[in-house]
């Protein structure tokens, strides 16, 4: 990404304040997450007393049925969130990446073989396919954030294949490849830098993708352990109290909705920005 | 030609491809499923009777090719926990899917079309940022959150929509079930419209500020000529494409949708399928959803070089 | 997504609701018998007809699930099990305690003294669904299926006797049948009352009975028949007019198959179910809504903390015993069910209805420095326990929170482990599984002390705590063959004991279940006979 772009993109930025809110909101989400045992009570201390108690000051969300306190367990939800989020991202864009520069740069048998079982993997289920590995691999955030990050990288490694293929006929990779060096070098040095963009827009919109298939998991009662809190397990557990206990279940509600949103519309925005420019 | 056909191999090949993923992830999961069914003071030897038919005494190539050989005969084999024939249980639940996921896919077609060309004419106005706002919320919100909204909503506070299921209790009739039908369809409707307007909407942009709609501005073509003529056509392209991926929604279900608003679908039989260890139906609905994948993207890709005829010349 | 374990024997639930029944229902079941077309009229005769009831009308009962296999004899699963209770009539109920006739096919049950020889007769005039009568030779045909190895009966050690051998069924005449056994067997009763009667005349020479098409449409001897399936939607029945116990009053009855239980009281709520039931955690939003009545009941159901033996440290009876006293059992039902009343403490492995039940066991109330001494004691320190539980039911997953915030005070790290319904049980019947170290485990076992025994004897498939104690399977055994009496009774006394002091099962509560019925139907008590025991004739539809 040479300075001209960049300068282009903050220039538009600036005057997009949805785009501004949505990098505000995930940053103020995400800072609040990391700093979670400075700002926030312990998410795990029971209170006999003090069970299913309306937001008042004591608690500003009130507790739930353990009588923890919901702001602190909306906190750490969030840890757990963005944290499943942003690893399964990184996963299945290290994947994505990895297998689809390489099969549009190698080309030929290699390409047609590799493509057709990204196909393949395409062509299953995948939610479905989720439950299953989840309900055989013991819960826990490492297993969820491998198995979402195993199965979300294939639309990239295609978008990227697909962009391979096009600079690879660029001539300066053609130059280098004719002066001897060595593949996956040029994929690195030459191919990879000139689709940061395509890369960042899609890593972008795959958090809030996997930040929503987290939470859809914990909908079945798969995924996170308790007394691990994330935003769709808690909102799986304040489903049967919607109309004793109503804020259990609008608060992570609110939360996903606001932080997925966030993320869909920074991404759209940089990808109409890099389109631009 | 060459092109379809060439297409229809590689559709054949990961179909296959496709089948040996699904038999090593279901074979290579670890757990018996015969102790799920078992309880206490149950005999020994109907125990050993389940094991025994679920025939995991072979190898597993062979096991593979034995279970590939029958689905080539659209045989699926039978449930583990009911022994009804796997396909009819899927069939079964067909018309309900059919029903919700279609009517769903259609509605949002066409509110998406008129609503994303709109759109895409004046983007930035109003009606272009309502509805962005809108169909961001679309494609952000948890699906069965809303589900559950809805429900509270209209069924618990109002009491103008029944919560659940397909039919009143002895009551079959097309009103009944159109009254089911609004909050599920609802959800889905919302979901696939967000995403199928904000298509249209950018290639109805695309279009736009292509040559041919200057040069007949230029000759003073009516707008709507240009809109509804050209620009049309070309912009509902990429929604071939969508709806190609689409097309197995109607098989699958909505497994979430259909767990809230307990719609009888296929969806809901793979939740249970899943959390009953029932791996014939699960192997089932996964070969059956894979097919209409793989021929959803097929006949995605023939309409496309049908419609678009710059594809088939560079074909 | 709520699973609940089906009993596997009569539990005899002393419920005031039923009390004084028996002889009632009985009377009016024989009248009505004779005359089945003056329903109407019989309100002045049968003193059993409300006032208040109507002819007609459908009744929406939800289910979780599709019914699995209808088929009496084969059913293993509560869906089914509540579907098949209007369909089929049982030989008999045992009700508090004592053998109950009124929705039975038998008119009278007896044993000679020495609980060897049980004669079972049939009431006059029986006829199932298809108009043929029922006769001792279907009782005969039944019997024979439940011990033939090849149908693979799931129950069919119902029909064994304490040294494992299978009873023998004779035909007396058309009414009577004779089972006889080489050893006394005082729990028979019990059993006979969980074996079905399955028609002969469509039944015989199927090769496979449990997966027969024959089941998809059941001929059964009930009080309503099988009018239609629509899978994942629901399962009609309606009305038999033939019925022995009079015609019953509702058209049909609607099986509506609603997974979700929030999807289910939403559903309550807006009418388009008219009973279900609850659990505990579910009783609040409930009580909210108008229009229907909740009706608590004796559930049967003992929750329980599983101690896996194959763990080192858990296999020394001091670990256990300094668990049990970490634990605040009181504070443990609040936090699973929301409230206290909703669950009594547990403090035996029997239910308060079983016989022999033992009130006056050890109590290990909460005590911190005692749990810590003991855990000093046995050399322990640094303890990481796995907790296995299944996602079935939140209740568990707060048990389980509470379990280990608690045990965090005395230095024992606590690691859950939720799971599937499926994997769980995959994980709690392998054998000799050492998945887990701690788990919370649930059972349904009855009146009749002698089936519990499944849950703690060695080599048990259901002894998830892998108890491996000669002298507790020497006394479960002596139970079993023991005449009904105060030697029977000492034996039990020991057994409770014996598991209360060296901790091998940590019973947590007696749940109480919720029946919530909408206020357009009544008929509720009648119907309810004991726990998940119903009898569907006896519902109806109010003016």
């Amino acid at each position: 990404m040479d300075n001209h772009t960049r300068k282009k993109i903050l220039a538009a930025f600036r005057h997009n304040p949805m785009a501004i809110a949505g990098t505000l909101l995930i940053l103020f989400f995400a800072l609040t997450a990391l700093l979670a045992p400075w700002v926030a009570g312990n998410p795990n201390t029971l209170d006999v007393n003090a069970r299913l108690v309306a937001p008042c000051a004591a608690h500003p969300f009130g507790t739930d049925e353990m009588g923890r306190d919901y702001l602190a367990r909306c906190i750490y939800g969030g840890r757990t969130s963005l944290l499943v989020g942003f690893l399964s991202m990184i996963l299945s864009t290290a994947i994505g990446v990895a297998i689809g520069s390489v099969s549009g740069y190698l080309g030929g048998k290699t390409d047609i073989v590799i493509m057709r079982l990204v196909d393949a993997l395409l062509s299953l289920p995948t939610f479905l396919i989720m439950m299953v590995m989840n309900a055989y691999l013991s819960a826990g955030i490492r297993n969820v954030i491998l198995i979402i990050g195993f199965l979300t990288w294939m639309n990239l490694a295609r978008i990227v294949r697909g962009e391979t293929l096009t600079l690879k006929e660029r001539e300066y990779v053609v130059y280098s490849r004719i002066s001897g060096q060595k593949r996956f070098r040029i994929i690195l040095r030459h191919i990879l830098p000139n689709m940061m963009p395509t890369i960042i827009v899609s890593a972008t919109i795959n958090v809030a993708q996997a930040i929503l298939m987290e939470s859809a998991l914990s909908f079945f009662g798969l995924g996170i352990v308790p007394p691990t809190a994330s935003w769709g397990s808690m909102l799986n557990n304040a489903q049967n109290r919607m109309t004793t206990a109503p804020w259990l279940a609008i608060f992570p509600g609110l939360l996903i909705l606001l932080t997925v949103l966030s993320f869909n519309y920074v991404g759209e925005f940089l990808r109409k920005a890099y389109d631009r420019s | 030609m060459k092109h379809i056909l060439s297409k229809i191999v590689q559709s054949i090949l990961v179909m296959f491809l496709v089948s040996i993923l699904c038999f090593a992830l279901i074979k290579l999961a670890p757990g018996d499923p015969v102790l799920t069914y078992v309880q206490p003071n149950m005999s020994e030897s109907y125990i050993a009777t389940l094991r025994e038919r679920l025939g995991l005494t072979k190898p597993l190539p062979e096991q593979y090719l034995l279970w590939l050989g029958r689905i080539l005969h659209g045989n699926f084999g039978y449930s583990l926990v009911n022994n009804r024939p796997v396909l009819q249980q899927i069939l079964e639940r067909l018309p309900a899917t059919f029903l919700l996921m279609g009517v769903s896919l259609v509605l949002a077609v066409v509110i998406s079309i008129p609503l994303g060309m709109k759109c895409g004419e004046r983007p930035g106005g109003a009606l272009d940022r309502f509805t962005s706002a809108v169909s961001y919320v679309g494609i952000s919100i948890p699906n069965y959150w809303f589900g559950i909204l809805l429900i509270y909503l209209f069924s618990v506070y109002l009491g103008w929509l029944p919560s659940i299921g397909m039919h009143s209790t002895g009551n079959h009739s097309l009103p009944d079930l159109l009254r089911h039908l609004i909050l599920p369809c609802t959800v889905m409707t919302y979901v696939n419209a967000a995403q199928f307007t904000r298509y249209i909407r950018s290639s109805t942009i695309t279009q736009l500020s292509e040559d041919y709609v200057t040069v007949q501005k230029a000759y003073g073509t009516p707008r709507r000529r240009i809109m509804y003529g050209n620009v049309l056509k070309n912009a509902i392209l990429p929604l071939i494409t969508v709806l190609g991926m689409s097309l197995q929604s109607l098989v699958s279900g909505a497994m979430i949708c259909e767990q809230v608003f307990a719609w009888p679908g296929t969806g809901q039989l793979a939740v249970t399928a899943v959390t009953t260890f029932d791996y014939p139906l699960i192997m089932g609905i996964t070969m059956m959803t894979a097919l209409m994948i793989v021929v959803g993207n097929l006949l995605a890709d023939l309409l496309y070089t049908i419609v678009d005829p710059r594809i088939r010349q560079a074909a | 997504m709520r699973k609940e374990k089906i009993l596997a024997a009569a539990t005899a639930a002393v419920l005031a609701i039923t009390a004084g029944i028996p002889a009632a229902a009985e009377e009016q079941n024989t009248e009505a018998a004779e005359n089945t077309t003056v329903q109407e009229s019989e309100a002045d005769a049968g003193s059993e007809t409300p006032a208040d009831a109507v002819q007609g009308g459908n009744l929406s009962v939800r289910i979780s699930d599709d019914p699995l296999n209808i088929n009496p004899l084969y059913v293993t699963d509560l869906n089914s099990f509540t579907i098949m209770e209007s369909l089929y009539s049982p030989y008999f109920e045992i009700v508090g305690g004592e053998v109950y006739y009124g929705n039975g096919l038998l008119e009278n049950v007896s044993s000679n003294d020495d609980s060897t020889v049980f004669t079972l007769t049939l009431k006059d005039n029986l006829k199932w669904h298809d108009e043929e009568p029922i006769t001792a030779d279907d009782i005969v045909f039944s019997m024979d299926v439940v011990l033939d190895a090849d149908q693979a009966v799931p129950y069919s050690t119902y029909l064994l006797d304490a040294d494992g051998n299978p009873g023998t069924v004779t035909k007396v005449d058309d009414k009577t049948v004779e089972i006889s056994f080489g050893t006394s067997n005082t729990g028979f009763l019990g059993s006979l009352s969980q074996l079905y009667c399955i028609p002969q005349h469509i039944y015989d020479g199927v090769e496979n009975i449990g997966q027969s098409e024959l089941n998809q449409e059941p001929v059964g001897s009930g009080p309503y028949r099988f009018q239609s399936y629509d899978s994942g939607q629901q399962y009609v029945v309606e009305r038999f007019d033939d019925y022995f116990g009079g015609t019953p009053y509702l058209d049909t009855i609607t099986f509506k198959i609603i997974k979700d239980t929030n999807t289910a009281i939403a559903a309550l709520q807006s009418g388009d179910v008219d009973m279900l039931s609850i659990s505990g955690s579910d009783y609040q939003t409930v009580e909210g809504i108008d229009g229907v009545t909740i009706n608590h009941y004796n559930s049967g159901n003992v929750d329980a903390l599983g101690f896996n033996e194959l763990n080192e440290s858990l296999a020394d009876e001091r670990v256990r015993q300094a668990i049990a006293y970490a634990l605040n059992k009181e504070d443990l039902i609040t936090f699973a069910y929301s409230s206290s009343n909703y669950a009594q403490p547990a403090y035996s492995i029997l239910t308060p209805d079983t016989l022999y039940y033992d009130d006056s066991l050890t109590r290990y109330d909460n005590d911190l420095d005692k749990a810590k001494e003991l855990l000093q004691e046995a050399g322990v320190s640094n303890l990481n326990l796995t907790l296995l539980y299944s996602t079935s039911s939140d209740i568990n997953e707060n048990a389980a929170v509470y379990i280990q915030s608690q045990l965090a005070n005395v230095g024992i790290t606590v690691t859950l482990d939720p799971q599937e319904d499926s994997i769980y049980k995959n994980s709690i019947q392998a054998e000799n599984s050492t998945d887990y170290d701690l788990v919370l485990q649930k059972y349904e076992l009855g009146a009749e002390p002698s089936l519990y025994a499944d849950i703690l004897s060695s080599g048990s498939r259901s002894n998830y705590s892998h108890v491996n104690d000669p002298d507790l399977d020497a006394l479960w055994k002596e139970g079993l063959s023991l005449p009904n009496g105060d030697e029977r009774k000492a034996v039990y006394q020991q057994i409770q004991e014996l598991v209360n002091d060296k901790q091998y099962l940590y019973p947590i509560d007696y749940t109480n279940g919720f029946f919530v019925l909408s206020n357009k139907f009544g008929g509720f008590d009648d119907f309810l006979l004991q726990t998940i025991y119903y009898d569907y004739s006896k519902l109806y539809q109010v003016q």
